[in-house]
């Protein structure tokens, strides 16, 4: 008991990363028409960015310690922000007409010029990076119902799934109740339709990548001090976050957050089995086969009619 | 009210419209009929900046640059789509208020919109994509109208309607003449040659024969060479 609550409280926080993931990566997916295999990676550029702003601030001796890191967040952000615009216009804009498959192509070979620049300009070394909630963990502890209790908490965490859930609770707003959110919704329904009623959906498009990418370097800077700073170090995130959107159903956006969740905690539940040591990433896949095979419109989509 | 000049669209080596000219008057209805494939949708998108074209587009004397469908539809020019093209998985009310994304006044509009079609104002929170082919069709049609255009583009408004439906259609059609001026492409000639005062007939991207109306209809000649009937 005490090690499947433990499992939930690292799981739960690790989870939501990959469903930001997966839920940016559904939302190019839908709404730009394109599944973007280079989507952490470009984010990795942008944590580079962060964190040679970071040591650029602290170098110059402007700024010290966690300000030097809050500074140079906005400064990651808005490179994700970029990137996202620049993909759109110089490439996708380009080819969205011709096929599909040109434009997961692009987002292959974009993948690679990620990682070669990041090779290139910075270095494949592992650097480590400053976390938004530094400190000792909480340790919860006592006896209950449930017989004796010790679980522990990384006090980062705390910042993950609060951030998580206030980017969730924007995201859903957004889409809910703003008129650019009504446009990207109705863009991923139908652009002609979109364009009848005066949708310039190329500007949607690059809107949403924006978006996507930028939450993918939110994303980056918060898995950043586990994984360190390094050419693939979005690479497990991006993996799992496209299988949350799998999981979740390409169909509901935020169907992608709780498939998120799901990964995270069931990877943690399975290291409670030795036996199954080392098959995490295994288990997880086959469970998507599963899914792609029994409800290939994913376990959160509604039953009836289509729901962005 | 609109003036359309050597417009020409081209998707790579094809060429769906070569190079047509018409005018659309002020309360005017005027057709385009042809066979599938002759190039109407094309000529609508190109008008609305949907498709890249060449040539000359003027609202109002104004000229258009059709980057895309925005300004057209901002300055008071409204699609209403082949296919319906409604969403799916908004409700009948989101879209609607869809149609006043860059023009119209939703609150106002709505209601006379739900007066021609009374059937949207009992499905106002219901998905979209549930509604019946004919409900989709008024939807569609009431999405153009919330924008209050001033010239309504209509591609075949008619499609995949029960004929019963299809006089409804053009009964609201022949109604909305005195607010606004209609381009209607159509399949269906002769139903659409009775409402109109003019119309083009198209045929590989090129405009074949145009007319008073009343005389096409009445023309043998022409309605067994081009129309097929
Ligand atoms: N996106 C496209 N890419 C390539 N060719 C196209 C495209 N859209 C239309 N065409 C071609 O352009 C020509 C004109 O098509 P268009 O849709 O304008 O005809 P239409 O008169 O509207 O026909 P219908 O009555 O069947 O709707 C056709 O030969 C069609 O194959
Ligand atoms: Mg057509």
């Amino acid at each position: 008991m005490n090690a499947l609550l433990q499992a939930i409280a690292i799981g739960v926080p690790q989870g939501a990363l990959y469903g930001l993931m997966g839920f940016g990566i559904a939302l190019i997916f839908r709404s730009a028409g394109t599944l973007n295999f280079s989507h952490g990676y470009s984010a990795m550029v942008s944590v580079l960015i962060t964190l040679s702003t970071i040591q650029w601030f602290l170098g110059m001796g402007w700024l010290e310690g966690h300000a030097a890191l809050f500074a140079a967040i906005p400064v990651g952000l808005i490179s994700g922000a970029v990137f996202g615009v620049l993909i759109d216009i110089l490439l996708m804009r380009r080819v969205k007409h011709v096929s599909p498959a040109s434009m997961l192509m692009i987002t292959l070979g974009l993948l690679l010029v990620f990682e070669g620049a990041a090779n290139l300009i910075w270095s494949p070394d592992y650097e480590s990076f400053p976390r938004i909630l530094p400190g000792a963990p909480f340790v919860f502890q006592g006896a209950g119902v449930l017989g004796e209790v010790r679980v522990i908490f990384r006090r980062n965490d705390l910042a993950v799934m609060l951030i998580a859930l206030v980017i969730s609770l924007s995201m859903a707003g957004l889409m809910k109740y703003t008129k650019i959110g009504l446009a990207i919704r109705a863009r991923g329904q139908d652009p002609i339709g979109a364009q009848a009623v005066g949708i310039n959906t190329n500007r949607v498009d690059s809107i949403v990548w924006a978006i996507a990418i930028t939450l993918a370097v939110v994303v980056g800077i918060l898995v950043a001090p586990i994984t360190r700073v390094h050419p693939t170090m979005l690479m497990n995130t991006q993996l799992l976050g496209i299988t949350a959107a799998v999981l979740g159903g390409f169909s509901s956006l935020f169907g992608a957050i709780w498939g998120g969740l799901i990964i995270g905690v069931l990877e943690r539940v399975v290291d409670i089995f030795p036996a199954l040591d080392g098959y995490e990433t295994a288990i997880i896949f086959f469970l998507i086969i599963l899914v792609l095979v029994f409800k290939p419109e994913g376990i959160f989509a509604p039953r009836q009619g289509r729901k962005a | 009210m609109l003036e359309v000049t050597d417009l020409a669209v081209s998707y790579g080596p094809i060429h769906a419209v070569k190079s047509i000219s018409f005018t659309l008057g002020e309360g005017e209805i005027v057709s385009i009929i042809g066979a599938n494939g002759a190039g109407k949708t094309s000529t609508l998108f190109g008008i609305m900046g949907i498709v890249r074209s060449r040539g000359s587009v003027r609202l109002r004397g104004e000229e258009l640059r059709r980057k895309s469908s925005t300004e057209p539809t901002a300055k008071g020019m409204v699609l209403c789509p082949e296919n319906r093209r409604i969403f799916p998985g908004l409700t009948v009310e989101e879209n609607l208020r869809l149609g006043t994304f860059v023009r119209g006044n939703f609150s106002e509009m709505v209601k006379q919109v739900y007066s021609l079609f009374p059937i949207l104002r009992e499905r106002t929170r219901q998905l979209a994509g549930s509604l019946s082919g004919g409900e989709q069709q008024m939807l569609a049609v009431g999405r153009a109208l919330v924008a209050s255009p001033e010239v309504l583009l209509l591609d075949e408004p008619s499609l995949g309607l029960a004929p019963v439906l299809v006089d409804e259609m053009f009964r609201v059609l022949t109604n909305l003449r005195d607010r606004m001026s209609i381009l209607l492409v159509e399949q269906n000639a002769t139903k659409a040659l009775t409402i109109s005062d003019r119309a083009h007939v198209m045929q590989n991207g090129r405009i074949v024969h145009s007319g008073e109306a009343g005389a096409m209809l009445r023309d043998d000649k022409l309605r067994k060479a081009y129309l097929g009937m």
